[in-house]
Order: structure tokens, then C-alpha cells, then sequence
């Protein structure tokens, strides 16, 4: 694995952990976003990391590909 | 009706697929249930392999249940004897988004197999192996496979947020609109990409190991296997196909694509005669 790979291994790997710790130890930061997505769904919580934060996961880790297509096409 | 014929050629196998580890079926729990009289689970977690390799780390391994147990062991020991089967052959959830995307022109979709696909694959896979081990919950709100269950069952849109997302990122984004249709298999799903590390370092160094294989020979370079292959696994070099192990699934969308019969799915002994 070259630099580049090591890289972009780690973002990847960030993408999904970063998003997790923060909806786990930093519920507060995202006190604004989640009655928005609950009055898009009915299942949501409405606090944001008491499901696991998988949908901001799933956002950023989405988010991380979009990155790395868009630097793979400026380069 | 050629664009599908692969696909159609698979079906029976991702409707037994259903069957076996699907709601309300699940017959793989019921037969092993009925064959070990183990009191049985029936949940969605026995097709997950990541579960129990993560609790292979964390020593919780053995007090799991014996499905689970069963159904891991036969994953890997198919992954390292005969590829990622299970993705290729069995699951609906992988499937759906190939059959979906096949209902697009190529010019609306994006071909995510030209990114760095195994950096970001085993990046992702890592982070959900350790998250755990971390203190963090699972994301298994992240997992089509269950988000596809929600969906056949008409429940996706009363379900979780995360779900629902999960839902239109795997089928839309990289559904429908990918190249192949198989963006989420490609990316995210861990139980793929440990199908794949398995296969990719067995059919290296496991003797008999079998794999998809291009007879240098007969291929014309035409480029139409590359085009096929839903996981982009296949590049033209020197106007020869090569197939990358650590992304095929053994599904042989490029067999019956190739003209020349150049293609076959045999063991790496047969390789190096």
C-alpha cells in the first residue's frame, strides 16, 4: 500500500468513526439538525445518537466518496 | 432482454437466497435448527459474517449461536475455496441494485470501479470492524441487506431515518445510478469485502482454489466482459482482460458475455499448467 492508498484507507475508515463519536460523545452539536429529520420520518428518535447515528454515518461515508471522485477527477 | 440474461440466469438463485435467510422464510435457521435442535434465531444477523468475526476478536465467538457459527464457517470456507458466493449467487440485497441499474443507459450513470475502490473498501470495512472496540454502537442501521428486507416486506418507509437512507443511497445513488449497480456491494458492504480478502489471498496461495480466469489466448480484447462485470473488476491490459480478485464476485456475468468462451471459473491448479 503507497501513501496515496494509506490515505485514503484512513479517510474511509475516518468517515464512518468520526460521524459515530461525535453523535455519541457530542449529542448537543446536532441538537438543531435531528427535530428536522424527525419531522421528515415518524421512526426517528429525534436525538441524535440514540439510534447509533447511523444516518449521519451513512451521510458522511457518501459524503467521503463524493471527495474522493471529485480529487480522482481534478487530478 | 440480453442485458439481462445473466441476471436471469442468477435469479433462482438470489429467490433461494430469499428463501433460506429472508423474513418470513429464514428455512437456513429452520434447517439448522431442526438438524442440531438448537432453539434457533430467527434474525437477519446470520447472513452478517462481520458479527462474528468481530466476536472472534473479542472472544464472544463461541457463545454465539450455532447459526451463526454454521453460516460463518461455510462463508469463509466457500470465499476461500470457491469466491465470494454468497454475493454473487445468493443475495437478493446485492442483486435488486444490479437489476435496477440495468434499467438506465450507461450515459446517466457513473463509473464508481474507476476510484481507488480497495483503499475505500477495506477502509470502511476496518472502521466497522473496530467501532465496536472503540465504544461506538455498530452502525448496522448502514446495512441494505436489512434495508432490503424492510423494503420487500413494505416497511422501509416506517422504519428508521438511517434505513431509509441506507435504502436510497444503495439503490439510488449507487443503484440505479452507477455502472453495474453494485456501488454499495463495492463499497460498504463489510460481509463483501471480507468475501473478497478471503478469495483474492486464497486463489494466490491456496493450492485448488478456484477464480475467474481469462485464457490470454482466446481473448480478443473486445472489451464486452468489461462492460458485463457489475463490480468493475475487470480492465483491459494490452488489449487483455484482467480480472481483479479482490473486487470479482464469481457471479460469471463476464462468462456469458464473452464471445470467444474465453472466460471460465476454475481452480488456480489449472492455472499454472
Amino acid at each position: 500500500m503507497n501513501k496515496e492508498q494509506g490515505l485514503i484507507f484512513g479517510g474511509a475508515a475516518s468517515s464512518l468513526l468520526i460521524p459515530q463519536a461525535i453523535s455519541q460523545v457530542l449529542p448537543e452539536t446536532l441538537a438543531k439538525a435531528a427535530p428536522l429529520v424527525q419531522n421528515l420520518s415518524g421512526s426517528c428518535t429525534g436525538v441524535c445518537g440514540s439510534c447509533g447515528g447511523t444516518c449521519l454515518t451513512g451521510l458522511c461515508a457518501m459524503g467521503y466518496l463524493g471527495a474522493v471522485a471529485l480529487w480522482k477527477k481534478n487530478k | 432482454m440480453k442485458k439481462y440474461s445473466s441476471l436471469l440466469w442468477r435469479l433462482p438463485g438470489y429467490i433461494l437466497g430469499y428463501l433460506l435467510f429472508y423474513k418470513p422464510f429464514m428455512y437456513f435457521h429452520s434447517i439448522v435448527s431442526m438438524l442440531l435442535a438448537d432453539g434457533g434465531r430467527m434474525t437477519k444477523h446470520v447472513p452478517c459474517v462481520r458479527i462474528p468475526l468481530m466476536h472472534v476478536f473479542d472472544g464472544k465467538f463461541i457463545s454465539m449461536h450455532l447459526e451463526n457459527i454454521i453460516f460463518t464457517i461455510l462463508l469463509i470456507l466457500l470465499a476461500v475455496w470457491v469466491g465470494p458466493f454468497f454475493c454473487g449467487r445468493l443475495c437478493p440485497a446485492g442483486a435488486f441494485g444490479e437489476f435496477l441499474s440495468k434499467l438506465l443507459p450507461d450515459k446517466f450513470k457513473l463509473d464508481l470501479g474507476k476510484l481507488p475502490v480497495e483503499p475505500i473498501r477495506f477502509g470502511f470495512l476496518f472502521a466497522f470492524m473496530i467501532s465496536p472496540f472503540l465504544g461506538l454502537k455498530s452502525p448496522c442501521g448502514f446495512c441494505n441487506y436489512f434495508a432490503f428486507e424492510l423494503f420487500a416486506q413494505g416497511k422501509i418507509f416506517a422504519t428508521a431515518t438511517s434505513l431509509m437512507l441506507t435504502f436510497l443511497t444503495a439503490y439510488l445513488a449507487l443503484g440505479i445510478f452507477t455502472v453495474g449497480g453494485r456501488g454499495y456491494c463495492l463499497f460498504f458492504c463489510p460481509v463483501g469485502a471480507m468475501q473478497n480478502l478471503f478469495h483474492a489471498l486464497a486463489s494466490k496461495f491456496i493450492p485448488g482454489a478456484m477464480s475467474m480466469q481469462v485464457d490470454k489466448n482466446s481473448c480478443i480484447g473486445c472489451g464486452l466482459c468489461e462492460k458485463a462485470c457489475p463490480m468493475r473488476a475487470i480492465n483491459l491490459k494490452e488489449k487483455k482482460a484482467e480480472i481483479n480478485t479482490w473486487r470479482c464476485i464469481t457471479c460469471r456475468a463476464c462468462k456469458y458475455a464473452c464471445p470467444k468462451e474465453a472466460i471460465s471459473f476454475k481452480s488456480n491448479l489449472e492455472e499454472k499448467r
